[in-house]
Parts: structure tokens; sequence; C-alpha cells
């Protein structure tokens, strides 16, 4: 990790019950993921059979040899005090949301609120799922609704269990730091 | 292979040199075949910006194209070809690609240029003309392919996915008063505009200006939309600060063309919006402070998902 100090490159997966961090940080990692899963007894939040209380934790290995650190958060609001320890010093946050849930909308404002004093200006990422079932929420109304509180944060349809949408949110976030570490031309 | 002539004046002696070291590497591998020339016998003009504007001035007025060199404190100027010394090898290459696409097309450019962009142009027509009724249809051939009516568009799937993959060209709509079969499937007018946009010519869309400046006003929903190399680097830098079209390429490391097909998908999709210079210098953004090591973590990462993905 020298390259980076001796500090660690984190990028914290977020979101209420049941939007798919676990899945999400399973899928990329290239390691069996560590997770703190527990039964749930929170069925009118989600009807899952199992939750998040502590963290998920996986990693991604650069050909250097340097790694990528991939951390999930519990996604019920009790465990809220986790959410600050694990997104302290983070390089970037995805935020994923489940587009069928009623709030949805409410459930990306208090994750963004969350997350947004932690981590670099514009380095977040919302991945939403289950765009395509019925009643869902397309992918303009959060754009729009971020919009309209003065954030341009890139929104994408996703399926959390699938390696190419998560390496995209991922990918994505990259890019948006890169971009802003790239030194500025004089005007 | 075409051959092309080229006159550098007013470079410093370490960009001349870069530059005629770097024209024999590229030789074979351009689209053209470069030759160095005076600038009376020249195609091309490779000039250091500000080093001389009367003779810039009369070249320019003559219709060829010049290449603007800056350096690393200058500020972008609104010019279609500009080079930032120190340049890479392939940064040379692309360059002189554009500039010799560029020459290849001009003789035929008003005649092909309408053609190649009908039906984007007729598209954005439609699309801002709000309470539109009826039907508009765009033909491939003799056979409609793409029906336009209920602020959405329509089409068999076959269609979509040409549309989607670039393999299917639009033409011109015109106003029709059949509606679209059973079969057609609908889907968003903005999604189908940005794959109109983002296979479209290797230029910059006729409705866009080569000194004006850009920003991203929305990101495209790349999860939904599909994504390309190149694409997501445009957005980060796009969303970041306005930038002119010749610059945004440079910034995003990638080809002009890229660039220009991005501005036109994300312009043609409701998600861009322009600023002119004094307000593209006022533009506040927020910017992480550079740092060497991370700087080059993160783009090891990029490039690590890149391949992985």
């Amino acid at each position: 990790m020298s390259a980076l100090g001796g500090g660690e490159f984190k990028i914290v997966f977020t979101g209420p019950m049941g939007a798919g961090k676990t899945s999400a940080i399973a899928a990329v990692s290239e390691v069996t993921p560590v997770a703190t899963e527990v039964a749930n007894s929170d069925l009118i939040s989600h009807t899952k059979a199992s939750t998040t209380v502590g963290l998920d934790f996986g990693h991604i290995t650069l050909a250097d040899g340097q790694v990528v650190r991939l951390y999930g958060t519990p996604g019920q609001a009790r465990f809220r005090f986790m959410w600050e320890i694990l997104g302290r010093g983070a390089a970037g946050v995805i935020v994923l949301l489940d587009a069928t849930q009623p709030g949805a909308l409410v459930q990306m404002d208090l994750f963004v609120d969350a997350f947004l004093p932690l981590v670099p200006p514009g380095a977040i990422v919302i991945g939403l799922g289950r765009t395509t079932l019925p009643g869902a929420l397309g992918s303009d109304a959060f754009a729009a609704r971020l919009d309209a509180r003065g954030l341009l944060v890139p929104v994408f349809s996703i399926d959390a269990r699938q390696p190419r949408d998560v390496f995209l949110l991922v990918r994505t976030l990259a890019c948006i730091l890169e971009a802003q570490a790239l030194p500025e031309v004089a005007a | 292979m075409q051959t092309l002539r080229i006159c550098d004046i007013g470079l410093s002696i370490d960009a001349s040199l870069a530059f005629h070291s770097m024209l024999k590497i590229v030789d074979g591998r351009s689209l053209a075949s470069w030759q160095t020339s005076d600038a009376e016998h020249a195609d091309v003009l490779l000039v250091q910006a500000n080093s001389n504007p009367g003779a810039l001035s009369a070249w320019t007025s003559s219709g060829r194209p010049a290449v603007l060199v800056i350096d690393d404190r200058a500020s972008w100027p609104p010019a279609p070809f500009v080079l930032r010394y120190p340049f890479r090898v392939m940064q040379l290459l692309s360059l002189l690609d554009s500039v010799a696409e560029h020459l290849r097309s001009r003789s035929t450019r008003v005649a092909s240029e309408g053609a190649a962009w009908a039906g984007a142009v007729s598209l954005r027509h439609l699309m801002a003309q709000t309470g539109e009724r009826g039907w508009h249809i765009a033909h491939a051939g003799d056979r409609a392919f793409l029906w336009v009516g209920d602020a959405h568009a329509y089409a068999l799937p076959a269609t979509l996915q040409g549309l989607r993959t670039g393999t299917m060209a639009l033409g011109a709509f015109s106003a029709a008063a059949d509606p679209p079969p059973a079969a057609a499937l609908r889907c968003a007018l903005r999604d189908v505009a940005w794959y109109v946009g983002a296979h479209g010519p290797a230029e910059l869309a006729p409705w866009l200006r080569p000194d004006t400046s850009y920003r991203l006003r929305g990101w495209p929903d790349f999860g939904r939309l599909g994504t390309a190399p190149h694409l997501i680097e445009l957005a980060a830098t796009a969303a970041l600060r306005p930038h002119l079209p010749a610059e945004l390429g440079e910034r995003a490391g990638c080809a002009p063309a890229d660039a220009y097909r991005f501005l036109a998908a994300t312009s043609l999709a409701g998600l861009l919006t322009s600023f002119t210079r004094a307000e593209a210098i006022e533009h506040p953004h927020n910017v992480a402070p550079a740092r060497g090591a991370w700087t080059r973590f993160v783009a090891d990462l990029r490039r690590h998902l890149l391949r992985v993905a």
C-alpha cells in the first residue's frame, strides 16, 4: 500500500436492506466475502431471510498487487453508527437501491446525505436494481431528484448479482476520481 | 493512400524536434502518408498558438486546416484541431488522422454531411416540438422502420437492436397517418436519440459548435443504454466542468471522434448544457487535490476494471 501513503483504498457499498449490497460485493470480490448476516427480524422492511448487521468485506487485487477493499454497510437505520465508521476515509461510495420499494427516492436521500460528507466531492454512484419490474421507478426519477438538489450523480439501472453491472459502477467511480485528480490547465 | 503535406511554424525547438521524430514513427500507421513541406505547398499547418496571428489568419482564410500547438500553461483555444505540448505519439497520430479524415471528406462534405446527419437533425427537431400530434416515420429505403408519436419511439425488436448497435442508420422523418404495427415495441425517445448520436458521423454534429463549451447536466444511464470504451471517461470529464469539444477528447484520453459522438448523443438525449467561453471560465467545479500516487492508483484501477469487465 505504499502508493497510498500507508492508507487503504476503500469503496463502500451502502443502501437499504434488500438492495443487493452483499450480492454486489460477492459478484466482484476475488475472495468469498466476509459477511455478518443474521436471520432477518425486520420482516416489515423487507421479507428476505437474512440481513447484514455488521459489515460485508471483499477485495479486488490490481496487477501490481495493490488492493481495493470493498465494504458493505448494514442497510437498517438502527445500525447507522456503522455507516460513519465504514464511510470515513472511503475513496467513494456506491449507493444501491431497489426501484420497486415504496419510498426508494427518500431512501436515496437518506444514504446520499449520510455519505456525501464522508467521501471526496462527487465520488458517489447510484445503482438502481429491479428497474424492469412492474411499479418500478425509472432512473430518470432518481436523477431528477438529485438534480433538484444540485447534485450531478450517475444513476445506473443494474442487476447487483451481475459482475458486469457492479464493475460498471466501480469503474464509473474510478473515472470520476481520475477526472477530478487530473491537473487543471490554466484558464 | 492519400499523401498530405504538413508545415510547422513557430514551434519551440523541442516541440519541432518531437514532431518531426514522431512523424517518422506514425509513417504507415496513419490514414494518410504525411510529408513535411513549406507553407506554400502544405495542406496542413502546424503552428504554435499565438506565435504568428497574421500568418494563421491568412492560412485559415484559404480554407486549409491548421493544428494549434499549445503548452501546458495555455488555455484551450476554440479551434477544431489542438495539440498540447508535450504530446505523445498516439495523440499526434489521432490528431493527424482526424485532420486526414476532415480533408478527405471536405470535398463532398456538404452533400454527405447533410445525409449523414439527416436522421439526427430530424429527430432533434421532432423532440423539440411539444404537443405534436400524429405519427412521424423514418424509413430505411422503402421500408418504414421507426415511428415517433405520443412522445415515444416505436420499432420492431430487430430495429431497436440495430439502432443500439449502430448497424442501422436513421433517415429523416416524415409525417404519416399509419400507426406502428402491433409487434412494435415502445421505448423512450431519448434512448433512441442517444443511440443515433452515439453511432453518428465522426465529426462534430452540425448543431454543436467548436468554440462553445459543453458540460453534462445529467449522466446517461449506462446500465440501461449500455456502454462502450471511453464513454464513462468522457462522461466523468464532461460532468466536471465545461469543455470545448476538442478539449474534451484530449482530457478524457480518447480520439476526437469519440468525443464528438458522445456530445452528439448527450445533446440529443437532453443531457448537455452549453456555455460561452466567459461562462465556462467562471463555472465553479469541485476538484479533489491532485496526489500523484493516488492518481496513478485510480488510473490502474480503471484500467484493471476495463480489462475484467
